[in-house]
């Protein structure tokens, strides 16, 4: 293991590489690069590399950058790329059809507020976009998790039973440009965690055509399978972790991450390094004797409906913290979170922090404040934040 | 498109010219401090266009910029006409649909070489090859220079860049080149820190009816500086640089070289020992497009580079071309019922 002071940015291209070279017993690595603030260091440490059967390719957009992965999976490569915010949206044809190919494609995503009006700063509304794009979606809190992440999700998305691209999200600047000690695996253990990609529809000699005309029986045969693997992704999830814990020696987060929880009368959720805010409130609040806690919402697709089913039961409030806004609806983690919240319990939306706005504890002390105060839920609440 | 705006594009198919009071440079700068990099050869073009179109007769309002992502696209910032920050190499789309409704305004597009040439190559081209009457100004500084400093399509091979740490393998594009070939009917290319020849290259775009695609070779002095002093430099530039002039021998280096056809080639050839005046080709920016590719293809250290107007050639724009099919539609179908269009062909009475 190696101990490293390394932006989020690079600790995700470090991962990446590690996977990247992990493969080189295999059909290799395969990149199509494109930057966009604030991911461009990732690609940049990506191109720097060397890599054993790895090739990157610097192309002209981020529609592109998909893809060439799509290109480079279906040759059986390992792939990855990144971006961000309108990249992102750009890209969002080709992020589609990685999914519905079915390719184990990684990428990291720097979330970054959409525009226009142009804003480089964090909001969680980009990535959320392509909640529908058929990928696993998982958020991170820090420059370690980034890296494990990036390495789980090869392991994830490459699993036989899955075959599906991971999106592996963190905020930017907070974590992209934010350097933190993070620990990475030798090469030797990376191999063993990531056997070489055996992609089972990838191209070889018996000719055939992938991504043709579907009928309507067709197609839906097509979704229910693609529904079927993301139904299994919290099993296989597990099992990721405990290979990840006996190989690397230290946890991968589960995704559905709780703190406090265990007498908690109300629940403040959320996704990102807001949940890091959280628990500092959580603590203040515990101290003044108010039974709170909180969730992390670390895997957004497929909706861990399950374990956020357990953590809700017997809670009569919860306040959900949502760093995007979906115009018309509000914000899009308390609209699903309210679906499986048990009956009774008070389920109160709060947006804040959208363009990057500062999360500072006052904030989310006001929403708690607000929370306890509730006679029942209302509209979505947008907190303030300011600069 | 409300009726005043029907009103006030009456009769304008071009960019109509009122009368109007004398504006001055001042007049076209806003109220926000540019912001590059000191020393960015985008100042110098800011400048230059603010010098152009106070002299254009048009009033502020009747001006739009358009622009993508990048350095060049902070233009419109700057400029007190009315402006629009795009997406990223969506302008020529954008400012197509604009001129489509208000063909009144003078509508331009502020791009750079990655605006227009990576991400938005398939705008630029097809609105070149329709002849859209918009006025680009591409910056080309052979870089990304707001993603700081990745190759773009216009850097040399094996430029090592932070995307590039070892070489560039692909070769670049030529943007005369890639105009000509989309059909461009205004080709021209000048350099940022040749002010009066900007001028007089711009004011030439802002009069042409149609497309019209300036290059401005600009030094990135962050990322890529000094990408064209072997062109710019005082001691080589009259050996490297060749001006275009309508209707004149290629002539260079203080007229003691030029440019002769050999072949299908152009060839630098020193007057002297031979070679006279009458041997040099003699320019029309009218001629046929091949003319101009031959041109453009020059590049040194063989040749030296050629500035000024490539190619101004007339052809129908678009947003002309577009009314007058729908009035020529109309004058031969007559109106047309949407209910005789329902019951026409092969349809059929379900009893």
């Amino acid at each position: 293991m190696s101990r490293e002071l390394v932006s989020a940015n690079h600790a995700a291209a470090m991962a990446a590489v590690l996977a990247a070279r992990a493969n080189r017993s295999g059909r290799g690595f395969g990149s199509g690069v494109y930057p966009i603030t604030p991911q461009t260091e990732c690609i940049e440490l990506l191109c720097e590399e060397e890599i054993e059967k790895g090739q990157v390719v610097r192309v002209e957009s981020e529609h592109s950058a998909m893809a060439v992965c799509i290109g480079f999976s279906l040759g059986g490569a390992r792939t990855f790329t990144a971006s961000s915010s309108n990249g992102l949206a750009y890209m969002a044809e080709n992020v589609f059809n990685a999914a519905f190919y079915r390719l184990p494609v990684v990428m990291m995503a720097v979330n970054r507020t959409l525009g226009p009006p142009w804003n480089i700063w964090v909001d969680h509304g980009d990535t959320l976009m392509l909640r529908d794009a058929g990928w696993v979606q998982l958020y991170c809190e820090d420059n370690q998790e980034v890296a494990d992440t990036i390495l789980a999700a090869y392991r994830l998305g490459e699993d036989p039973r899955i075959l599906l691209p991971v999106m592996v999200c963190q905020d930017a600047f907070i974590l992209s440009h934010t350097m933190m000690l993070t620990d990475f695996p030798e090469q030797p253990e990376v191999d063993a965690f990531l056997p070489p990609l055996e992609l089972p529809h990838r191209l070889t000699d018996r000719p055939r055509v992938v991504g043709g005309l579907d009928f309507p029986r067709e197609t839906e045969v097509h979704r229910i399978q693609h529904a079927n693997a993301m139904a299994l992704v919290p099993e296989v999830y597990r099992e990721v972790q405990a290979t990840f814990r006996s190989r690397f020696g230290r946890a991968l987060a589960d995704p559905v991450v709780p703190y406090r929880v265990e007498d908690a009368e109300m629940l403040l959720v959320s996704m990102g390094t807001t949940a890091s805010t959280v628990r500092t409130v959580v603590d203040r609040a515990r101290e003044r004797g108010i039974r709170a806690g909180a969730l992390r919402l670390r895997m957004f697709r497929p909706f861990p409906e399950e374990a956020l089913r357990g953590y809700l039961a017997g809670r009569a409030r919860v306040g959900v913290l949502d760093r995007n806004l979906c115009p018309g609806l509000g914000g899009i983690v308390w609209a699903e979170l309210r679906g499986v919240a048990p009956p009774g319990c008070l389920v109160q939306g709060y947006v804040l922090g959208m363009g990057g706005g500062d999360i500072r504890p006052e904030h989310v002390e006001r929403v708690l404040q607000d929370l306890t105060s509730r006679q029942r839920a209302g509209e979505p609440s947008f907190v303030e934040v300011g600069s | 498109m409300s009726d005043n705006d029907r009103k006030e594009a009456k009769g304008g198919n071009g960019v109509s010219a009122p009368p109007v009071q004398k504006l001055s440079r001042k007049d076209f700068q806003s109220e926000v401090d540019p912001r590059w990099c000191p020393g960015c050869g985008d100042y110098s073009i800011l400048a230059q266009v603010q010098k152009v179109l106070p002299e254009l007769g048009i009033p502020k309002e009747k001006f739009v910029f358009v622009s993508g992502i990048g350095c060049s696209s902070r233009f419109p910032y700057y400029l007190s006409t009315y402006g629009f920050h795009g997406i990223h190499g969506r302008a020529p789309a954008i400012a197509t649909g604009l001129k489509m409704t208000r063909p009144e305004l003078s509508v331009w597009v502020v791009t750079g070489d990655g605006d227009a040439l990576s991400i938005g190559g398939n705008h630029i081209i097809h609105t070149l090859r329709k002849n859209v009457d918009v006025k680009v100004l591409m910056f080309n500084n052979r870089i990304y220079g707001l993603t700081k400093g990745q190759y773009s399509p216009t850097s040399e091979l094996g430029k090592k860049a932070k995307s590039t740490p070892y070489g560039s393998i692909d070769a670049p594009f030529n943007p005369l080149l890639l105009a000509l070939g989309a059909g461009a009917t205004f080709v021209a290319r000048t350099i940022d820190v040749e002010p009066l020849h900007m001028q007089q290259v711009i004011q030439r775009a802002a009069v042409h009816k149609g497309s019209a695609f300036v290059e401005v070779f600009q030094n990135c002095n962050v990322f890529n500086d000094g990408a064209y002093l072997s062109i710019t430099e005082k001691p080589v530039k009259d050996e490297m640089q060749l001006r275009l002039e309508h209707g004149k021998p290629l002539l260079f280096a203080k007229g003691k070289k030029g440019i002769r056809l050999n072949g299908f080639r152009a060839q630098a050839v020193t007057l002297g020992n031979g070679v006279s005046e009458k041997d040099i080709l003699v320019y029309d920016e009218r001629a046929e497009a091949s003319l101009s590719v031959l041109l453009a293809e020059m590049q040194p250290p063989s040749h030296p580079m050629p500035i000024g107007v490539f190619r101004a050639v007339d052809r129908p724009v678009h947003h002309e071309l577009e009314i007058s099919q729908r009035q020529a539609v109309l004058k031969s179908k007559g109106q047309g019922s949407l209910a005789e269009l329902l019951g026409s062909g092969d349809t059929w009475v379900v009893s």
